[in-house]
Formats: structure tokens, sequence, C-alpha cells
């Protein structure tokens, strides 16, 4: 099985990885419905490592977890930024890594800031540990890439991940956010998540024609 | 002595730069433009200001962005996260810029109708 195809059976069982964990919160839950599963990512012209993306929470989470997942998902991204800032020989996907690592980095400081002022303990749960596992996963098969191929398989990620982050911010954790406080920093860092996922776009649609 | 002469001289450079300013502006007084930065816009998208107007930006944003123009005649560089930097409209006036950092983020700043 060469890279490619190994990395579309990953994308292939995340869905239904993310549909047993759903049946699992769905249990726990009195068999409510969830309708937050994550479709399937779009596919994309270089096939990237897409096992992050199947990391989109479901049914009820608490605010505790939610920190746990606001922090993960910052994490991962932060992390990837900078390995592409490391690898990537082209200047545009070097400062979109850049940008990655400072935003990311800035919503997690306010996110840790406001955790202790609510003395609010994160709570790992399956969403934040497979967003963590997912990420690791994903930074071993983008180190296993060099030069354009890295380029395209990150930034194809980078649009899938957004994407996922973004639903995840709408149909789960804003509605599920307790504090009110916590559901601002979620409502703030939403416009910054969307602003990537363009940017990511843009960068996705320049490297296709290069 | 000198220190009469060094505060004669930095009196005699403002009211240079004030009369240059007040010249620039058709004789009104310089104003003050505040622009916020909220969810990655900026508002007003559009601001009426003349040369020598300043441009104060206020950033509510968890992260960092600027205020660049487009042909690079001005730019606050770095607005840092819940930060406040403030710029000039040069002579030519601002006209387009964006957030160099967050290119989708984009403003204008218009001579007064």
């Amino acid at each position: 099985m060469n890279r490619s195809t190994r990395t579309l059976a990953l994308a292939a069982l995340a869905p239904a990885l993310l549909v047993a964990a759903c049946k699992k919160d769905s249990d726990a839950n009195g068999g409510a419905t969830d309708t937050t599963a994550v479709a399937a990512p779009t596919p994309a012209p270089t096939p990237a490592p897409t096992d992050t993306t199947a990391a989109a929470p479901s049914g009820t989470v608490s605010d505790a977890q939610i920190a746990a997942i606001v922090l993960a998902a910052n994490t991962v991204d932060s992390t990837a930024g900078a390995l592409a800032q490391q690898k990537s020989a082209n200047a545009d996907v070097k400062k979109f890594g850049q940008t990655m690592v400072t935003d990311h980095g800035g919503v997690n400081k306010q996110a840790v800031a406001l955790a202790g002022r609510l003395n609010l303990k994160p709570e790992e749960n399956p969403t934040s540990t497979q967003l963590t596992q997912g990420g690791e996963q994903s930074r071993t098969q983008l180190n296993g890439l060099s030069g354009a191929a890295f380029d395209r398989a990150y930034i194809d990620h980078e649009v899938e991940y957004h994407q996922t982050v973004l639903d995840a911010i709408d149909k789960t954790l804003i509605p599920n956010a307790q504090n009110a406080d916590l559901k601002a920093l979620l409502q703030q860092t939403r416009p910054a998540v969307a602003a990537h996922l363009e940017m990511a776009k843009g960068l996705q649609t320049k490297l296709q024609g290069s | 002595m000198t220190t009469r002469r060094g505060t004669h001289a930095v009196a005699v450079a403002a009211a240079l730069a004030a009369a240059a300013g007040a010249c620039a502006q058709g004789g009104r007084a310089p104003e003050r433009h505040e622009i916020e930065i909220r969810a990655f816009v900026f508002t007003p998208a559009a601001q009426a200001a003349r040369p020598g107007d300043t441009l104060v930006f206020v950033n509510h944003d968890p992260v960092p962005h600027t205020a660049t123009a487009v042909d690079g005649a001005w730019d606050t560089g770095a607005i840092p996260a819940n930060g406040t930097r403030a710029v000039a409209v040069p002579a030519k006036g601002g006209g387009a810029y964006r957030c160099a950092i967050h290119p989708t983020m984009t403003g204008r700043i218009d001579p007064p109708k």
C-alpha cells in the first residue's frame, strides 16, 4: 500500500471510528440521536493526512472537556505550523505556518488564562485525545514528505482540519458551553478559524496552479 | 541656557509640525479616528480621513493583526491582542489597506466627501 492509498484508507476509516465514538456518547445520553457526526472530508487533489479531522466532538460535553478540546485543537495546529515553518521552502506556506503558530498560540494563552480564572481544570476526553493522537499521526506522515508534496499535503490538511474545527465550534462547543466567558472565548475564536480556513483554501488553489 | 535653547527648539518644531498639519488639513485641526478590529473585521470598513489625521486601531481579537496600506505607504506594524496602535494618514491619503497577517481582512481610508 503506497502512502496515498494508506492516507486515503485512514480517511475512509475515520468516519467509522467517529460513528463508534458517537454511538458510545449517544448511549450514555439515553440514546439521543447525535447529529454532529462529521461527514467524510472532501477528497483533495493531494491526499493529506486527514485522520485529525475525525475528532469533531459529539453529544454533550462539559466546560472542562471543552477546555481540553480547545487546548488540544490549538496545540495540534500550532505544532503543524511549526513543522511547516521548518520544512517548507515555499514562502507562502512558511508564512501561513507562522500565522498558525502565532494565532493558535495566542488563543491557547487566553484559554489557559480563562481556565485559571474560572478554576476550570481541562478534562481529557475522547475528542481531545483523538485530536492529540491524530495530530501526532499527521506530523509523522508530513515528516515523511518534502518539497511540493509536503506543501500540498500540509495545506490540504489545514483546509480539512479548520473546516472540521469550525463545524465542531458551531455544532457542539458553543451550544454546549455553559460558562458565559468560555462561550465568549469560543465565539471570539470562531472568526480566527474561519479566516484560517479561507487563507488555507486560497493557498490550496495557488499551490494547485503552481 | 542650553536647556532653554533646547526647550525653544522643541516648541518651535512642534509649532512647525502643527502648522504643517494644519496646512495639509486646509486650516482645520487634525482629527482622530478610531477603527475597531473585532472578529477579524475592521469597523468601519471605510473610514473618511484627511492627510495628517490620526488613525487609531484597537484590536479586540485574541490574536495579533496589522493595518497595512496595500501600496505600502503606511503600516501600523503588529497590533497585539487587545492592543492599540496609531498611525498618521500620509500626504497622499490612506487608500486601501489590509491585515498583513490575515489578508482576508481589508479596509479603506477615503478622503471626506
